[in-house]
């Protein structure tokens, strides 16, 4: 039982004892005793860039007037294949990794040489292999071809499945064509076509079921 | 209860940061638009298409037309029409219409004597296999009627004081053309009409303007020349014949296509008229006003009335000079009364010898 009573009376005052030292040591802490501090190392934290540029080849516009039926770029599937290509040249210059993809704007002021039908102008727009545009028709997410509308730009048709890094290039060749059978109300007409180049990036967003060459809309693209 | 508290807080930042709506409506984007591309299709200009002028060459029917103009070649669709009657297409390959001196024309060889006929052209891009894209088609040319006879050519002129001259028929004559020996001298001496022609005019004038006018004409035989004593002794003569071919399609024989011939003298002047109209007695005949002086001057029409000037020569053949000139009109209607041209000489005024005649 003394022990026990000892032990009691011993753990009682040593309790009192810690207390009444530890209030010494707030005491003297106060009063610019002893003691000492450390600070963490920074943490930093930057984001990863999507941007895009032009690319190291200049890009070539197309100006041109007095077509007549059969008139036709160097690359165009039939027709004269005389006239000059256009090209739209651009890079992907983002840090982070990135889908690419490309509208689509094809218009008009007044007569429009571009009938989306097979007697109109045709045109031809590819990125390396991948066909964004061929005659009148893109494709859509299953595979459709679909009329380009004169007016309404076709936006996101995906460029490839494999998500570009820093200074991936990208070439754009629009080649045209109007056909033989043009019918002469078309006579003076005239029509634009402007390409959008896009990246968005791909870090937590999965292509999904998107395909090169193919609208697709089920990702965000900004 | 504090950290309680604290442990909600972060669990809420996490939330919003992972899958809350502000990382669904936001990725990391960029674009870059290209520059526009621009095509435009060729116009043809001016955007009417010009109409056609017919006139006579030579034995068949010339038709020009101001050019129209394209980024490519340019060919015409050439229409006839028949007056109240059927249309057809001219113009075709070989004799497809071409550019020559700032005018497109081509020639209509298959058109007949008699009929009046309209034409039109359409301009078209050439391109082949292609939609032609083209102009509408002009309006009709004003009627034009296919003359039987024609204006030629006058040959050489020989200007001698010969007695027996020499003279060629124009090149390009055929056998069915009329053809006019037109001879005037600085001598009031009528020649004699050589075997095989026919006097038209034989005139002469004496003193101070002394001259003469002598006019045969013939249907042209297969010959190719004809010899005449023009009378003109030291004063010489200044000779040569002047052909109307038959217009292709024409078989019939020529005739005189008037009753009486005008001819006469008139009194110096800068200016003469022939003071009587000579009327034609068949359809579609060509009318001829000639006129002759002892000037030194070439004469020129001053009113032309509808004539054309087809020749104005100044010689001096011997001691003396003589002029010449002639014009001619195509006439529709039998019976009509041509009026005259209006003649002028420069220099100092002569005396006038006139004629006008008409064949069919």
């Amino acid at each position: 039982m003394k022990t026990s009573t000892a032990r009691f009376s011993m753990g009682i005052g040593g309790g009192l004892l810690a207390i009444a030292a530890m209030g010494t040591l707030v005491i003297g802490s106060t009063l610019a005793l002893f003691s000492a501090s450390e600070t963490s190392g920074a943490n930093a934290f930057a984001s990863g860039t999507v941007t895009v540029g032009l690319g190291d080849t200049s890009s070539v516009v197309c100006n041109v007037s007095g077509m007549a039926p059969g008139d036709s770029s160097k690359a165009a599937a039939t027709g004269s294949k005389t006239l000059d290509s256009c090209s739209y040249n651009v890079k992907y210059t983002g840090s982070s990794t990135a889908w690419l993809a490309v509208d689509v704007a094809v218009a008009t002021t007044g007569t429009n040489l571009y009938t989306a039908g097979a007697n109109g102008l045709q045109f031809y727009v590819a990125a390396g292999s991948t066909k964004i545009m061929n005659g009148t028709t893109y494709k859509i997410l299953d595979g459709t071809d679909t009329n380009v509308v004169s007016g309404s730009t076709v936006e996101h048709i995906l460029i490839s499945k494999t998500a570009a890094t820093t200074n991936t290039a990208v070439s754009f060749d629009i080649d045209y064509l109007l056909p033989l059978l043009a019918p002469n109300a078309l006579q003076g007409g005239n029509t634009t076509i402007t390409l959008t180049f896009r990246a968005v990036q791909s870090a937590n967003q999965p292509i999904g079921v998107c395909e090169a060459g193919r609208q697709c809309n089920t990702i965000t693209w900004g | 209860m504090r950290w309680l508290a604290a442990v909600a807080g972060l669990t809420t930042l996490v939330f919003q940061v992972g899958i809350g709506p502000a990382s669904t409506s936001a990725r990391f984007s960029a674009a870059s638009s290209s520059p526009t591309s621009g095509f435009t299709g060729a116009t043809l200009s001016p955007a009417v298409a010009p109409v056609i002028t017919p006139v006579m060459a030579g034995r068949t029917i010339k038709l020009e037309w101001n050019p129209v103009n394209a980024p490519r070649s340019v060919a015409y669709s050439v229409e006839r029409t028949l007056v109240g009657g059927a249309t057809s297409t001219v113009c075709l390959a070989p004799s497809i219409p071409i550019v020559s001196n700032g005018l497109v024309a081509c020639t209509d060889s298959g058109a007949a004597p008699d009929a009046t006929y309209t034409y039109t052209e359409l301009p078209y891009i050439d391109i082949p296999g292609s939609t032609p894209w083209s102009l509408p088609r002009s309006t009709s040319s004003v009627p034009f009627l296919v003359p039987r006879l024609s204006y030629l050519a006058a040959g050489s002129d020989v200007s001698s004081t010969g007695t027996s001259i020499n003279v060629p028929y124009p090149t390009g004559t055929q056998s069915g053309d009329v053809l006019l020996l037109v001879s005037v001298s600085g001598r009031n001496k009528a020649p004699t009409t050589p075997t095989g022609w026919n006097q038209l005019v034989s005139q002469g004038i004496g003193g101070s303007s002394s001259s003469y006018l002598f006019v045969a004409w013939r249907v042209a035989d297969a010959g190719t020349s004809v010899t005449l004593d023009p009378q003109a002794n030291g004063s010489g003569a200044s000779t040569r014949i002047v052909n109307y071919g038959r217009t292709n399609g024409n078989s019939a024989t020529p005739v005189v296509a008037t009753s009486s011939v005008v001819s006469g003298t008139a009194t110096a002047s800068t200016t003469f008229t022939p003071p009587t109209n000579v009327v034609t007695n068949a359809s579609n005949a060509v009318v001829v006003s000639i006129m002759a002086t002892n000037g030194a001057t070439s004469p020129s029409l001053a009113t032309s009335m509808g004539f054309t000037l087809r020749l104005s020569n100044n010689s001096t053949p011997g001691s003396g000079s003589v002029s010449i000139g002639l014009a001619d009109t195509n006439v529709a209607m039998s019976g009509s009364s041509v009026s005259s041209p209006t003649w002028s000489q420069t220099g100092t005024s002569q005396a006038w010898l006139f004629a006008t005649v008409a064949f069919r």
